[in-house]
């Protein structure tokens, strides 16, 4: 085969291999990647500021002091020559470079033949007359010599030649040069490294969280972020991820634990319903037991209805739609009200309800709404107490807000219950043969919430003590946003 | 394929051609500098000799550079002569 084409072949699958060790697009599209770079960037811009800074003000700084001399130089002698002609010039050429202690003094005076008139240069060097100021060359007794000079007409057709040995300066220059590029080099492999440090850590930090994201995602929901407990910004950062993913899981718990509570509780009064409908169908003899029967069902109904509604009725509350319609109102009339509604199913009960209520209540909030809530606790009170207890309502403005409480002396809430008693569906083990559904608390805890303040359980030995604590009317710019 | 591998070396060279015939136009070689030579050692010396005669009362130190300066370049040590004879040339101009 020919040489050259195989040559040419080699070098064809040289290439290719060559761009296949290329990194791909993606990579440069990946974070990690762009951190390494952009780090990398950083560093060599910063770098190259430093060297272009010491280079202004080392060498930099050199070649302008020997413009500045050159400049200075130039401008006597024109002065000089204005004012005495070439002989002057000549004269004052002389005696600066007799005065030269840093032997470094070029002069040089030609006639307009490019005669030499004054000068320490044994003729007139050939340079680009259309340049103002250049580098040259020349012998001297040590051996060539770099200058920097700056040539000059005068008028008449006088050319003036000034310049400065700059040698021992770009001996310093070339030092400083070979001192730079070594940093440029050390600078570039400090830069790679730390890129790839950076890059590292980048990828180490986000791995933890991106390996958390994925197991969660294929459905490891107790997966959490491991942290390093060093207090930096990526544990703050797993933190709250954790603390979001603990909120989301309670929730999910929340709803979880409900919709089991709907069909369980919702499924005994179903059923019976249509246990009854099923055995009037079957049994009945005439049409009195099956309209009872028929009765019976929907009364199950109903209740089952009533439980929905209570359901979504907290829904709304917790929702905060209802906030808008918010107004100024005194409580006390609507809650002595309340206590004259419930003083007789107290006594059918055989239970005192006592009251000691402000003669003012300022609220700021829904009336209805407290209204219920109060309701709830007085019905809660009144079915759990034993006969011959008390029930006390008492209202309060004090001044860290409004304090509604319903105290009785039945069996109370045992403590690991209370604070499980107003989510919806609780029942507590007593309350099993109480008709109810549990979700009395559920709603005023809602109320609260609604309203910027909390429902508190207490001991009142014997019995439970439930506060409503609003804040006062002023306040209300403290309401959670809707 | 020649011709392509002789291109590199052919623009060097023409660029290393165009930089020196920047640098000179002639081929001759770069001016000499005359203010470090045996004869400017002398001229200075004259010079500061006569400076010294004009001067009131030349203050002694130049007087005994002067004098170093004029015998170092007698003995043809140019360099060190010519720094002597200028600080003593500046000495009396600064008492001037
Ligand atoms: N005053 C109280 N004394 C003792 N236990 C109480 C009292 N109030 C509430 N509880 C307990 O808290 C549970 C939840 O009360 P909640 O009012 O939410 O439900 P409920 O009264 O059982 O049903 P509902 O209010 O929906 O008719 C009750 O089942 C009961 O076990
Ligand atoms: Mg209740």
């Amino acid at each position: 085969m020919d040489p050259g084409l195989r040559r040419r072949r080699a070098r064809g699958r040289f290439l290719a291999r060559l761009l296949d060790m290329l990194p791909s697009e993606r990579v440069f599209h990946s974070a990690d990647v762009r951190f390494g770079l952009i780090y990398a960037a950083l560093f060599g811009i910063s770098a190259a500021a430093l060297a272009a800074f010491v280079w202004w003000s080392t060498a930099g700084l050199l070649l302008r002091q020997t413009e500045a001399a050159i400049d200075a130089d130039v401008l006597g002698l024109t002065e000089r020559y204005n004012e005495g002609g070439t002989a002057a010039v000549r004269d004052t050429i002389q005696q600066r470079l007799a005065a030269n202690l840093d032997d470094d003094a070029i002069y040089m005076l030609v006639d307009p033949a490019f005669r030499p008139i004054a000068g320490n240069l044994d003729r007139w060097p050939s340079v680009p007359l259309d340049d103002d100021a250049f580098d040259l060359e020349i012998r001297r007794a040590r051996g060539l010599s770099k200058v920097r000079v700056r040539h000059f007409d005068l008028p008449g057709g006088y050319q003036l030649l000034v310049g400065r040995d700059v040698e021992v300066r770009g001996q310093l220059r070339g030092m400083l040069q070979n001192a730079l590029l070594w940093a440029a080099f050390i600078a570039v492999l400090l830069g790679t490294v730390g890129a790839w440090a950076v890059r590292g850590l980048f990828r180490a930090t986000l791995a933890e969280i991106s390996a958390t994201a994925m197991a969660i995602s294929a459905g490891d929901l107790t997966r959490r972020v491991r942290v390093t407990g060093q207090g930096e910004e990526f544990d703050l950062l797993a933190e709250t991820i954790n603390d979001m993913l603990d909120r989301i899981s309670r929730l999910m718990d929340g709803v979880r634990q409900v919709s089991n509570a709907i069909a369980h509780d919702l499924r005994t009064p179903i059923t019976r319903a249509r246990t009854r409908l099923e055995d009037a169908a079957l049994h009945a003899t005439c049409e009195a037991d099956l309209r009872a029967a028929i009765e019976r069902a929907t009364a199950d109904l109903d209740g089952v209805v009533s439980v929905f509604q209570a359901l979504l009725r907290i829904a709304e509350i917790e929702a905060g739609a209802r906030r808008s319609a918010f107004v100024p109102f005194d409580a006390a009339p609507v809650l002595a009200d309340l206590a004259d509604l419930y003083c007789a199913v107290a006594e059918d009960g055989g239970l005192v309800l006592e009251t000691d209520i402000a003669p003012e209540v300022q609220l700021f909030g829904d009336r209805e709404m407290i209204q219920q809530a109060v309701a709830n606790l007085l019905d809660n009170a009144i079915k759990f107490s034993p006969p011959g207890g008390v029930v006390r309502l008492a209202a309060r403005q004090g001044p860290a807000g409004i304090e509604i409480g319903v105290a009785d002396q039945g069996a109370g809430i045992p403590k690991a219950d209370r604070a499980r008693a107003t989510q919806r569906f609780f029942r507590g083990e007593t309350a099993r043969s109480t008709p109810g559904s549990g979700l009395g608390l559920a709603l005023v805890q809602a109320v609260a919430t609604l309203h910027g303040g909390a429902l508190a359980l207490e001991d009142n030995d014997p019995g439970l003590r439930a506060v409503l604590r609003l804040p006062v009317q002023a306040e209300r710019a403290a309401l959670p946003p809707a | 394929m020649f011709a392509g591998r002789l291109i590199l070396p052919a623009a060097l060279a023409a660029g290393i051609g165009l930089g020196a015939a920047h640098a000179q136009h002639d081929s001759g070689p770069p001016p000499r500098m005359t203010s470090d030579t045996r004869e400017y050692c002398d001229a200075l010396a004259g010079r500061v000799a006569r400076e010294q005669l004009s001067a009131r009362n030349p203050a002694p130190e130049a007087s005994a550079l002067a004098q170093e300066g004029t015998q170092l370049c007698a003995e043809g040590r140019v360099a060190p002569g010519i720094v002597r004879l200028r600080r003593a040339w500046v000495i009396l101009q600064a008492g001037d």
